[in-house]
């Protein structure tokens, strides 16, 4: 019935066509996923911190200028920098009032002249601060740094495409260069291109086929909705063959953690090339749930970035007891049909006035230095 | 150009389309600028350096082949020769020899630090370098004729399926192919596309998404790492390299084969080879008899063949120093050609080690007769020493690799785990997959050739999930490692 030729024309051509097809059923152009807030789960909220209409709370360098602009515009005398993870800016069984510790912060410290940014990432590890610290520090002066030191995040030694990126920077390369680990995170960092530089034929055309793929049928919005949702799936189902949840202890990752401490190290002597005070703090800790964590890793882990900070004369905070079990919450499951599981990272509303306010307090005595 | 990008692919179907439907001349003009093209797109500026190999290799054959007086003769290979070389030479090597010199004189106290130049590697040097070498080295030993078409011969050395990284052609496999269109044939079309399919999926799914596992791994501070980390990166890195570099040659035989061209296999399931010298014949098949042609052989005194299959593997009486120093000079070589480092060098040597202890315990009478398990742990023992050797090739300088292995002999970096929890998952999960490889590819196969409507359909659910996978993963951020090279 049919020659060979129009037999293998339909063979491709169906699985080609059956192929787009289950894409565009199975993601919708419709129900555009954020992932890293599904990374949060449902019952968690990230919220972006604002006062007085502007932005106090900033995700990646490429938009720091929403939150630097107004603050040079408000030109107040003290300005602070608080860095942190996802804890900074999700919200758990978030209500309409809830705000962020970091409006609540900014809002009190505005009457006392003093301007507070933060910028959050999720998982972000203190290499990846002190990058960022570095980069903040080379377009405005700051005269005070907070930074939480996470337990979690000493697992954490990747450095994202968006902190490679500020790598490309001549005054972050050169202070960067000033280090062991600056080198070496010189070295192994994805390169990211500057912008400006001429493209190549390939990127060009490469970027032109999407582009026009996208106008069309939503084409890059469709592959990173299938890619995240198969991240997803994969992470859910190794969960799931495993039995990893929330409540499942982390260990220490020997060549992460030693990093991750030698970046601490690096940001106290940053801070002070930069003129900058620092506040370090141990994060909240869930009180009515053993901690996911080996307790002899977790106190070595104490007594590490305390000594550090005696030797760089800086005093270290312990918010650990801070918020109590009621102001935690539940997460979504991670696990292929697992019920709801603890949040260790975020928590409610509460937990964030809480917090603002023991930082509030901290930032005061400081700044009273100055 | 990139092989994993939209880019590719229509630029693929625009050239598939015009070489079935022009006629000779034009078809090799349009081969001949299409593999410009696809060069030029990565960088326009090293086009005549290719043809100035093209065009040294075409005239110094030519007047080999009708030139009589052996020092003649051989006066104009040794010029093409010195030609590539040096072209390599300065290209490849240009910062390794000078980082060389000046630490060599800075040892024996010359503080010297010359500015050095900005020299870029072009890509795929090493690859049409020997490719063009061969074919004159192949008329000087008569085993060829030289064409006469100049654009024949530019068409076989820059044929941008294999142009940037293989397979390494000969000129007898390949320049008759190009001179005369075969018949077109539907399965053609449909085993190239179907090659291709298999690689963009083993690159995409499998080499890119190994490779964050790898390089976060051999990012790590060596000295944190244990015997088990060391062991875990170096498969894992094999098996990227593998996959990668597997990917890479599908996708360049099935972009031939949608022309009707054929080009020699480059991978035969290596990490199922039972010895190293297996290995060798089942790894980058091409280039290793390439090696063993005109070097090894060579070396040895022999002669060289001119086929590019069969790998490097050659049985010589080991007990002469000859045998002994060919092997490690052509391993140093090997290594070098990968990568102007030491660490290269090192994996070369590593591997030259591998060979020659495997021949000479091959060789004892007491070998002979062993029990099954004990061959069997031998294979395992020689695949982990196999292993083991990329750990220098991917290490970054020959201070974290001695850091890396230094775990073995360092009692207290034995058994910790030291990296992610889903590295070593990720690492289990691919050996299960390699060792599933061969039975995998049988079943595609079979339902390949069968007729039957269940192969049929089954062929295509495979298809549709693959061309699915493809679609998704689809992405140019990572080039191929072989690149590179």
């Amino acid at each position: 019935m049919f020659t060979s030729m129009q037999k293998i024309s339909i063979f491709w051509t169906s699985a080609t066509l059956a192929a787009l097809l289950m894409l565009y059923w199975l993601f919708p152009g419709s129900s555009v996923t954020n992932f890293s807030d599904s990374a949060l789960g449902q019952e968690t909220q990230t919220v972006i911190g604002t006062y007085d209409g502007d932005r106090v709370h900033c995700f990646k360098m490429a938009h720091a200028d929403e939150c630097l602009k107004p603050a040079r515009n408000r030109n107040l005398e003290i300005n602070i920098l608080w860095l942190g993870n996802s804890q900074l800016h999700a919200i758990n069984q978030r209500k309409l009032e809830d705000l962020p510790a970091s409006s609540i912060a900014a809002a009190a410290l505005r009457a006392h002249d003093t301007d507070l940014l933060t910028f959050s990432q999720p998982n972000a590890n203190l290499a990846e601060h002190w990058i960022l610290y570095e980069a903040l520090a080379a377009i405005n002066k700051f005269d005070v740094l907070v930074l939480p030191v996470v337990f979690d995040d000493m697992r954490e030694q990747r450095i994202r495409r968006e902190i490679s990126a500020v790598l490309t920077d001549s005054i972050v390369a050169n202070r960067m260069q000033e280090y062991d680990i600056g080198r070496e995170m010189l070295q192994i960092s994805v390169p990211v291109e500057k912008d400006g530089r001429p493209l190549s034929l390939q990127q060009r055309s490469e970027r032109w086929i999407t582009a026009v793929l996208d106008e069309c049928c939503g084409w890059e919005m469709l592959r990173s909705q299938a890619r995240g949702a198969t991240s997803i799936f994969i992470y859910n189902l190794r969960n799931y063959v495993f039995g990893i949840n929330a409540s499942s202890i982390r260990r220490i990752i020997p060549a992460a953690y030693n990093r991750n401490i030698a970046a601490l190290d690096v940001i106290f002597e940053a801070a002070k090339h930069h003129g900058t005070k620092m506040i370090i703090y141990i994060p909240p800790l869930r009180p009515d749930a053993p901690a996911p964590y080996d307790p002899r890793e977790y106190a070595s882990f104490l007594v590490d970035v305390a000594a550090l900070a005696e030797r760089h004369g800086v005093q270290l905070h312990d918010f650990e007891n801070l918020v109590p079990g009621p102001l935690w919450g539940l997460k979504d499951s991670t696990i292929i049909g697992g019920g709801a599981e603890l949040d260790f990272m975020h928590f409610q509303g509460g937990g964030h006035a809480l917090l603002a306010d023991r930082v509030y307090d901290v930032i005061l005595e400081t700044i009273n230095d100055i | 150009m990139i092989f994993n990008s939209f880019t590719y692919l229509v630029f693929l179907a625009l050239a598939v389309v015009l070489y079935w439907i022009l006629p000779r001349i034009l078809r090799l003009v349009l081969l001949l600028s299409a593999s410009v093209i696809f060069y030029g797109f990565w960088n326009f500026y090293f086009v005549p350096l290719l043809f100035v190999s093209i065009l040294v290799d075409y005239i110094a054959a030519q007047m080999i082949y009708r030139t009589e007086a052996r020092s003649k003769r051989q006066m104009l290979l040794w010029l093409s020769l010195v030609t590539n070389l040096s072209l390599l030479g300065f290209f490849k090597y240009y910062y390794f020899i000078a980082d060389n010199v000046i630490e060599t004189a800075q040892i024996i106290g010359y503080e010297w630090n010359p500015s050095l130049m900005i020299v870029l590697l072009p890509i795929g040097i090493s690859f049409y370098t020997f490719q063009s070498m061969s074919y004159t080295i192949d008329v000087y030993r008569r085993q060829i004729e030289p064409t006469r078409d100049f654009f024949l011969f530019a068409s076989y050395v820059t044929f941008f399926p294999q142009l940037v990284a293989g397979p390494i052609l000969r000129a007898g496999e390949v320049i008759w192919q190009l001179d005369k269109r075969p018949a077109f044939k539907p399965d053609m079309i449909s085993y190239g596309l179907a090659r291709i399919l298999g690689g963009l999926a083993l690159k995409v799914l499998l080499a890119d998404n190994i490779a964050s596992a790898v390089n976060q791994g051999f990012n790590a501070d060596p000295l944190q790492l244990s015997v088990i980390d060391v062991s875990t990166l170096a498969f894992l890195f094999g098996f990227q390299i593998y996959f990668d570099f597997a990917a890479y040659s599908h996708i360049a035989i099935g972009s031939a084969w949608l022309m009707g061209i054929r080009f020699p296999e480059n991978f035969n399931f290596p990490y199922h080879a039972s010895s190293p010298q297996e290995f060798w014949r089942r790894w980058h098949i091409t280039l290793s008899s390439w090696i063993r042609d005109y070097l090894y052989l060579p070396l040895l005194g022999l002669k060289g063949g001119q086929v590019s299959t069969g790998g490097i593997a050659q049985r010589v009486d080991v007990s002469t120093a000859r045998a002994f120093c060919a092997l490690f000079v052509t391993w140093a070589v090997m290594g070098l050609w990968h990568g102007a480092d030491w660490t290269f060098v090192f994996w070369g040597i590593w591997h030259a080690t591998i060979v020659y202890g495997h021949r000479i315990i091959s060789r004892r009478s007491w070998s002979k007769g062993l029990p099954r398990s004990l061959v069997l742990i031998g294979t395992v023992i020689s695949t982990y020493l196999i292993i083991l050797g990329w750990i220098p090739f991917r290490a970054d300088g020959m201070s974290n690799a001695f850091a890396m292995l230094s775990a073995f002999i360092d009692s207290s970096r034995w058994l910790f785990l030291g990296l992610r929890e889903n590295t070593y998952l990720i690492a289990a999960l691919t050996v299960f997959l390699i060792a599933a490889g061969p039975v995998v590819w049988r079943g595609f196969h079979n339902f390949y050739v069968k007729d039957s409507i269940f192969a049929q359909v089954a062929l295509w659910v495979i298809i549709w999930l693959l061309i699915s996978a493809s679609l998704i993963y689809l992405r140019p951020l990572d080039q191929f490692i072989y690149f590179q090279f």
